[in-house]
């Protein structure tokens, strides 16, 4: 695919300021700057540093700043060098290099979630100086990712349980896993006694079951966090986000491809299930299908047994509520395929099509090839995003992605990524394809 | 009727805007020569004559058949005369090569196969994606096993009103007022290419369901289709959307076709035909965490007619049978045909159901044809 330059960034929010006029004001603050004697520069990028701090905690400009630091106070050669790098040049240089970091390189709120609703504060309000305290319990390989999510990122007091009784009200938040011993009467009583909860997209058994976590968490008011880990997976998030600015006009078309592939991961393919095979987690993307599309009105579906060593294939399409949208969810098992992961070798692409053009996603967990992530195809333009724009593509980035996000809704400032009508669709969806399957039309969900 | 003759006498029985691609398959063949042309429309005639250096040219198609030297006719009418010319031909003894779609009406497309069953003529039906190099590259593949089992197969269509040559509006409005027959021009008319190739991959069709919506009042996209096959688990999907600003470069007409064929050793993708939407290879194999591009076959959507067209007269002197037969465009007819009445009402129907007095209830028609103006 061609890559075309990225719209440039807005450089501030009130009036434009052109871009000229900011390159020439800041080749003038750095040449000033490389004039300043030692004390005056110091005690300026002490106070640069004191406000890259409060923004962020961790950050490359940050080490920058202490390197710059270090090398002025103590290194008188490295002093010089660095002053008549802004000094000792053909001014069109620093005036080209500024130029093209305002243009290119300045952060981008690209990499930030696409916020669907607000969510409400947490009841239990974790004081800013307090780690909160989070219970986690289920079984599974995401599960096992958040704990070292969490246990990484020391903002919280982690504690693994096996048992239901362990649940108590003294944890602020409660991360919820796949888990045969739980009850909805429990989550109902944590919500009741302001526990936030992150419940595990497949840890509740069926549709009335989401259905009634999610009034209830709203007659609470009490936060309720779905964690599915598309809704993490930096590239997912983009495809939202280029949905939502309409970049391909009116979506009319989604199709996911789900596949478990027997070969090319780190870990074996978990067992798929003979017939009850749509809670496999390399299939069970149908909140991914409402995530993209919104809630559905109608499915058609055709199941076929589902083979860990023969393979096998179904297809659930459907009809969106969106006027003129429809979806298709296709999922094959192939056996001798194989998919490169760092983890399990389970395949996901997803063509979107509009009224101006098409977004392709080229991967999920399992990396097929070396194709940009999204690739994007519009008007008379083909532009894809990938590494060259920073769309991190690791797999692991889904789970401390997650972890920041549950951390930022107990912390009161908490964004939902998905709306309760696409996680109830979902649930109905993923509720009513075997009863479709047997149909002989279209079914209402 | 002689099939050893050495190079055939093609008469060719209407040449609107779709002969275009026919004429080039003549030129510098030896198996056969354009000899002679009808069609209805004197200017047009006179402008192909012209274009086309032949002298022999009649508004009258009984004219032509009744010509001795002509051994192949091409029927490339609207869909409704198909029959009667077909017919016309085969008792006439001659072989006919008809463009896609057979007819609109099963019965129509009964008398022709009757018809070609008692003459001396073969009867073809000229549908040219099953002759187009990476289609073709991909069915050997797949019968080589290349990529094991298969599991699936997608089309897509996108369609586009930029990107391409102008299409004459009268065209337009015609493919647009059929619509209203249940032969919308994106599931039935050129839908007819995809649904031949998912047939020309994997067989004959069991069942079909799903959704087809209507845009701008008379265009049949978006739509959602899927399917299961007799005699295979192979489940079939399309899906159509309609991207009108969606600049796709043609020489022809600006559209998007894929195919994505999963099986259980590997994915064979096919990335166009009529229209280029990206510059990939035309077909790629993905296997064992490889991918080969096919980077060596012809794009030109030419290429498949002139393939089409030349299989035919060789065809006839190894008195074997080309694509598509009768039979094959009949079952074709009733697969566009269940997947737009099984829409319509929300329902799953079998193709082998589909009769004309289904179709007629449906779209409100006369079970009785309508005569043609030709």
């Amino acid at each position: 695919m061609n890559v075309e330059e990225l719209r440039p960034q807005e450089i501030n929010q009130g009036k434009p300021l052109s871009l000229k006029l900011v390159v020439t004001i800041s080749v003038g603050i750095l040449q000033l700057a490389a004039r300043l004697p030692d004390w005056l520069l110091l005690a300026t990028l002490r106070v640069v540093k004191f406000f890259i701090t409060l923004l962020k905690q961790d950050g490359s400009e940050l080490q920058m700043v202490d390197d710059l630091i270090s090398i002025l106070s103590t290194d008188p050669r490295g002093n010089t060098i660095i002053r008549r790098l802004f000094l000792d040049n053909r001014p069109r240089q620093l005036q080209a290099l500024i130029h093209g970091v305002i243009k290119h390189q300045l952060p981008s709120s690209n990499h930030a979630f696409v916020a669907i609703a607000a969510v409400p504060s947490p009841r239990r309000r974790v004081k800013p100086w307090l780690a909160p305290r989070i219970a986690l319990i289920g079984k599974g390989f995401d599960c096992q990712k958040l704990t070292l999510a969490y246990q990484q990122t020391h903002r919280c007091h982690l504690t693994v349980i096996d048992s239901v009784r362990e649940l108590t009200k003294e944890f602020d938040a409660w991360e919820i896993g796949p888990s045969p011993q739980l009850s909805l009467d429990l989550l109902e009583d944590a919500l009741a006694t302001g526990i936030t909860l992150s419940l595990h997209y497949q840890a509740l058994p069926d549709p009335e079951a989401t259905c009634r976590i999610l009034e209830l968490a709203s007659g609470h008011r009490t936060p309720l966090r779905i964690f599915y880990p598309y809704l993490y997976f930096a590239p997912v998030q983009r495809l939202k986000r280029l949905i939502e600015s309409d970049e391909i006009g009116e979506l009319a078309t989604v199709r996911i491809r789900a596949t478990v592939a027997g070969k090319g991961g780190l870990l074996t393919p978990e067992p798929i299930p003979k017939t009850d095979y749509l809670a496999h987690p390399g299939f069970d993307h149908f909140l991914l299908l409402t995530y993209l599309g919104g809630p559905m009105e109608q499915i058609a579906v055709y199941l076929n047994p589902m083979s860990q060593d023969h393979g096998g294939q179904a297809l659930i399409s459907g009809k969106y509520a969106a006027p003129g949208r429809y979806g298709l969810l296709e999922l094959t098992s192939a056996p001798h395929l194989f998919i490169r992961s760092p983890y399990f070798p389970y395949d996901l692409e997803a063509e979107l099509a509009g009224s101006n053009g098409i977004i392709w996603l080229r991967r999920g967990m399992g990396d097929r090839c070396y194709l940009a992530p999204i690739t994007v195809r519009v008007g008379k333009r083909a532009y894809s995003l990938g590494v060259e724009s920073g769309v991190p593509q690791s797999w692991d980035v889904v789970y401390t992605t997650a972890v920041e996000h549950f951390l930022g809704i107990l912390a009161g400032r908490g964004v939902a990524l998905i709306n309760d009508a696409d996680i109830r669709s979902a649930a109905k969806i993923k509720g009513a394809v075997m009863a479709a399957a047997e149909q002989k039309s279209v079914v209402m969900v | 009727m002689n099939h050893d003759k050495q190079c055939f006498n093609v008469g060719m029985i209407g040449v609107g805007d779709i002969t275009m691609l026919h004429y080039p398959a003549y030129q510098n063949f030896d198996h056969a020569r354009l000899a002679a042309i009808c069609d209805v429309d004197p200017q047009l005639l006179a402008q192909k004559r012209a274009q086309w250096g032949i002298d022999n040219a009649t508004t009258d198609y009984r004219q032509l058949l009744a010509n001795p030297e002509i051994d192949i006719v091409e029927v490339n009418t609207p869909h409704h005369l198909h029959e009667r010319i077909v017919v016309d031909a085969l008792q006439a003894g001659k072989h006919v090569a008809c463009q896609k779609p057979i007819a609109t009406r099963v019965c129509e497309a009964d008398a022709m196969i009757a018809a070609a069953k008692t003459s001396k003529g073969m009867l073809r039906i000229l549908e040219n994606f099953v002759f187009y190099p990476s289609y073709v590259k991909a069915k050997e593949l797949l019968d080589a096993g290349e990529i094991g089992e298969p599991l699936t197969i997608r089309f897509k269509l996108g369609s586009s009103l930029f990107g391409s040559r102008w299409i004459p509006l009268k065209t337009e409005l015609w493919h647009l007022a059929e619509s209203e027959y249940g032969r919308g021009q994106a599931v039935f008319d050129d839908g007819y290419h995809k649904l031949s190739l998912a047939m020309y991959f994997f067989g004959e069709i069991e069942c079909v369901k799903g959704f087809i919506d209507r845009s701008f009042g008379y265009i049949d996209e978006p739509a959602q289709l899927i399917w299961r096959y007799k005699n295979t688990s192979v489940l079939g999907s399309f899906d159509i959307a309609f991207s009108p600003t969606l600049f796709t470069k043609s020489d022809y007409f600006s559209a998007d076709e894929r195919v994505e064929i999963v099986g259980t050793r590997g994915i064979i993708s096919l990335t166009c035909c009529t229209g280029r939407l990206t510059d990939e290879a035309p077909l790629i194999l993905y296997r064992d965490g490889k991918r080969t591009m096919f980077d060596d076959l012809e794009t030109d959507w030419q290429v498949s007619f002139t393939a089409a067209i030349r299989d035919f007269p060789i065809a006839i002197k190894q008195q074997r049978q080309t694509l598509l037969s009768g039979e094959r465009a009949l079952a074709i007819l009733k697969f566009a045909y269940a997947l737009t009445i099984g829409a319509k009402n929300g329902i799953e129907l079998r193709p082998d159901d589909i009769t004309d007095e289904l179709v007629a209830q449906e779209f409100s028609l006369p079970i009785t044809p309508k005569s043609g103006s030709y």
